[in-house]
């Protein structure tokens, strides 16, 4: 029971601060599709769209590009949260983190914003300068979980 | 299956354990105590076993009682002491789980609690290996506050398992009785002399009673009492979230041997065989005037041992309550801590080993580093080129002739890792003027100005470039290792002291990657690449400008951490090896490391906050009183900098020393050759080839007011003498930063 891990391509990325803007989560860790875009909830006044330009919330208190802040990495296949057990603390079972949920949370010693797109989907967006740290982990997990009992 | 033991192969049955198999083959003895060398057996069939301890190749202190016998086992007996074997091991997992309920033990408790247990279940053993059990040869080790239990499995892995209830059902164990020789081979407490197949007399069984198994409980700190009736201590009081079940309760157990101290040689009656303590040497503790168990058993050394006395220190509160004539309820008992039974260290580390002990992180322009041949410098976590030695460089080598093309040509540098952070909103110049010490208002859309941050203290805590981008939106520097500091520093602020001001921060560090095109050619190397003018006049030292370059959005500052002409280029991350290909593609471009900018800005005095200060160094101290207002309102540390000590005008002072040789950095410095009182010390300290000498900043008591004076450095074995001057040593006038003619 494992998975396949992939680096998928990431379009764009704006960060959305202050008051909710209209249609985003306001449940803490949830996400919603606004526009055809995933708006993930961060905190309380704090967002993360994937898709779209600065100029698209007007009405926000403060938006950033941050595009090139993150890249992205799916677990895909009924082992993807057995992969993450190895390193995250946060408790990955369907009736606790269903799909459409998100959070914040390391996985092994790399921050990481953790979406779960699909039951058997685990997406993880990370700094580029720790990607090549958690790529090495996940596929060091991934080759031990292959040949162990 | 066959096994060696102490170099004889013995058989053993599927499903023995090592102790098992020793003793049907008639091994009663074959160990040895620690400290009186005296021969020891098998004596228990559980964790308590206090002699019967293996070597098994590079793992060590294991309980034969719990090691399952493989066919080919090699094991050594030890003689209470571990052996460390360097070993190339695969990493041991650790694995996070997750439950409603965890039960620990298998027992009779164990499954009746586990059969009633609603939602998911965790069902740990560390004797047991049956299939009902969710983890057999489970240990749960650590029982910490919220229920959150770590448990060793095998020597495989280590679970972290945060549980919303905790069922102990972790039985009872046997005890000796404490009789003289005791801990001859071939005496085994009853039920495990019961339970072994041992040849016919070879074994006898004792018991002392039955002693619940209460370290996970009293590790959570539930309270223990003494009972009579068992003569051990049990759980007492309640704990949320946790329950014990069972004979760990102390119920069901058998009532406990009738207890008096037998006559006898007491040297000969051990209470705890691990650490060879007898009656003797408790009788002796209390004689010394010992009178609470814990001074008692750090004076013995009882209950110390890698076992934590599970065998003897019910015993050891029997005997000495008895010597001094008390109730053992009134003696209570020793603090249990984790971890319950030993936990090899790989387990502890898990992955984080090797390669992956620390992430290292790395800009988009590393594979370009790698292949010119960086020589690497970890800066906090982060990988960056220290120098691009040529062949046949050595570093000095490489370091000059950086230095000098920064100076004399066009040279670059990577500086992504520089931290950066977004600040926006209505409030942005309110946050910004509360926490660094000089203002924002007059601060222009267009212009960048170097800004400092200190602690309440009036310390300087960071420094960086801070620009305003917008009306309302600014992006701050900060120091590389401290931009989650200065973010978090940042945030605490803003979140717990004012949290009316209407302005949020967003790191952009990695948003941005960032070249440093430095150097009198800079200018006209850039010039064809961009179209942002980069005359001197139509873009001014501090200034700001959007644009492109080499095709790519831009955000140009013209600032310099090197005294020269320079421009910093920020990018998108995903587009820096573009712009850095094509700078180096416009002309002869030398790319340079950490090491020669931290000679390049040494030579013009600027500070690393960090190398030359530590905490307790204001901007006073520096020489830039200059950039603490005095007219806007208050700011983080302005109320220290009227505290009589922080004012002083003799405080340790950043000067630059002109020494004879080249100073070690931390070098004391000293007003004569036989001086014994330091008055400052080097805290950086380079080769200059601007220069052509060596040269140091240092932090020097009232050091400002000794320029033009004679110091000297303590270096090994000697002194260095050394002209102290001004910390800015290269172009003081400042003649350089707008270009010179190449």
């Amino acid at each position: 029971m494992t998975a396949s891990l992939s680096e998928p391509p990431l379009a764009a990325q704006v960060a959305v601060r202050g008051a909710p803007q209209p249609g985003f989560p306001v449940a803490p860790n949830t996400t919603a599709t606004v526009e055809g875009r995933l708006v993930l909830w961060l905190g309380p006044d704090e967002w993360l769209v994937l898709g779209g330009r600065e100029e698209d919330f007007p009405g926000a208190d403060a938006v950033v590009d941050v595009s090139a802040n993150r890249v992205a990495f799916e677990l895909a296949g009924r082992g993807a949260a057995d992969v993450l057990a190895r390193g995250c603390p946060l408790d990955l079972h369907p009736s606790a983190f269903p799909p459409g949920r998100c959070a914040q949370t390391l996985v092994a010693k790399a921050q990481v914003v953790l979406h779960r797109p699909e039951h058997d989907r685990l997406t993880l967006l990370v700094r580029p300068s720790f990607a090549p740290y958690l790529r090495s982990w996940l596929d060091a997990v991934l080759r031990d979980l292959e040949g162990s009992p | 299956m066959r096994f060696r033991f102490d170099g004889v192969e013995y058989g053993a049955r599927e499903g023995d354990t090592l102790a098992a198999a020793l003793v049907r083959n008639g091994v009663v003895g074959g160990f040895r105590s620690p400290y009186r060398g005296r021969p020891r057996g098998v004596t228990t069939r559980d964790e308590s076993e206090p002699s019967a301890l293996v070597q098994v190749g590079a793992r060590t202190l294991v309980r034969a009682t719990l090691l399952p016998v493989v066919d080919g086992l090699e094991a050594e007996p030890l003689a209470g002491k571990g052996r460390l074997v360097p070993a190339a091991r695969r990493p041991l997992e650790s694995v996070y789980a997750h439950c409603d309920v965890l039960v620990v033990g298998g027992g009779r408790a164990g499954r009746v609690a586990a059969a009633a247990a609603q939602g998911r279940l965790v069902w740990l053993d560390g004797l047991r290996d049956e299939p009902e059990l969710t983890h057999g040869r489970t240990w749960a080790v650590g029982l910490y506050d919220d229920n959150w239990v770590v448990a060793l499995e095998r020597e495989r892995r280590l679970w972290r398992i945060r549980a919303r209830r905790v069922v102990l059902a972790t039985g009872a164990t046997e005890r000796l009785p404490v009789v003289p020789d005791n801990d001859r081979p071939g005496v085994l407490v009853a039920s495990a002399a019961a339970a072994y197949e041992a040849p016919e007399g070879a074994v006898v069984g004792l018991s002392g009673g039955w002693t619940p198994r209460v370290a996970l409980w009293s590790q959570a700190r539930g309270r223990l009492r003494w009972d009579e009736r068992i003569a051990a201590p049990v759980p007492d009081g309640e704990l949320p979230g946790v329950e014990c079940v069972g004979s760990a309760t102390g119920a069901g157990l058998p009532d406990a041997p009738a207890w008096r101290l037998v006559a006898g040689d007491e040297d000969a009656m051990f209470v705890d065989l691990e650490r060879d303590v007898t009656v003797a040497d408790l009788r002796r503790a209390l004689r010394a005037g010992l009178r609470s168990l814990e001074h008692v058993k750090r004076y013995t050394t009882a209950g110390t041992g890698s076992g934590q006395g599970k065998l003897g220190n019910a015993n050891a509160v029997l005997v000495a309550a008895e010597l001094l004539g008390v109730e053992p309820g009134e003696l209570g008992t020793t603090t249990v801590r984790p971890p319950y039974v030993p936990v090899p260290f790989p387990a502890v580390a898990g992955r984080d080993r090797g390669a992956l002990f620390d992430p290292v992180r790395v800009t988009p322009l590393d594979a370009w580093h790698a292949a010119h041949g960086a020589v690497w410098e970890n800066v906090g976590q982060w990988r960056r080129p220290r120098y691009y030695p040529l062949p046949g460089e050595d570093m000095d080598a490489a370091v000059a002739r950086e230095c000098a093309a920064a100076r004399e040509g066009v040279a670059t540098m990577d500086a992504s890792p520089l931290g950066k952070i977004d600040v926006q909103g209505p409030d942005a110049v309110e946050l910004l003027n509360r926490l660094y010490t000089n203002a924002f208002d007059s601060l222009a859309v267009g212009r960048c100005r170097y800004a400092v941050m200190c602690t309440a203290d009036g310390m300087v805590f960071d420094d960086g470039v801070v620009m305003r981008v917008g009306p309302k939106r600014f992006v701050c520097t900060t120091t590389t290792g401290n931009a989650a500091a200065v973010l978090a520093w940042m945030e605490e602020w803003l979140q717990t002291e004012w949290p009316e001001l209407r302005v949020w921060l967003t790191s952009v560090t990695e948003q941005w990657a960032t070249v440093a095109v430095v150097g009198p050619g800079s200018r006209d190397l850039l010039t064809p690449l961009t179209d942002v003018p980069l005359g001197r006049d139509a873009f001014e030292f501090m200034g700001l400008r959007e644009g492109v370059v080499a095709g790519i959005p831009a955000r140009i500052c013209r600032v310099s951490f090197s005294g020269e002409l320079a421009f910093e280029v920020n990018v998108d991350g995903r587009r820096s090896l573009g712009l850095w290909e094509a700078i180096h593609a416009a002309g002869d471009v030398t790319p340079y490391g950490t090491e020669a900018m931290h000679v390049l800005r040494a030579e013009k005095g600027y500070p690393i906050v960090g190398q030359d200060t530590d905490g307790t160094v204001t901007p006073h101290d520096l020489g830039m009183g200059w950039i603490v207002s005095r007219t806007k309102g208050d700011f983080v540390g302005r109320r220290s900098f009227a505290r009589a000590d922080t004012a002083r005008s003799d405080r340790r002072q950043l000067v630059g020393l002109l020494p004879d040789a080249l100073l070690p950095e931390g070098a004391q410095v000293v007003e004569s050759p036989v001086a014994a009182r330091a008055i400052g010390h080097v805290t950086s300290s380079y080769h200059s080839v601007a220069l052509g000498r060596p040269f140091a900043l240092a932090l020097v008591s009232d050091g400002r007011a000794r320029e033009g004076t004679r110091v000297w450095a303590l270096a090994a074995g000697g002194t260095i003498e050394a002209d102290l001057v001004g910390s800015v040593l290269y172009d003081p006038e400042g003649m350089r930063r707008d270009g010179v003619p190449v």
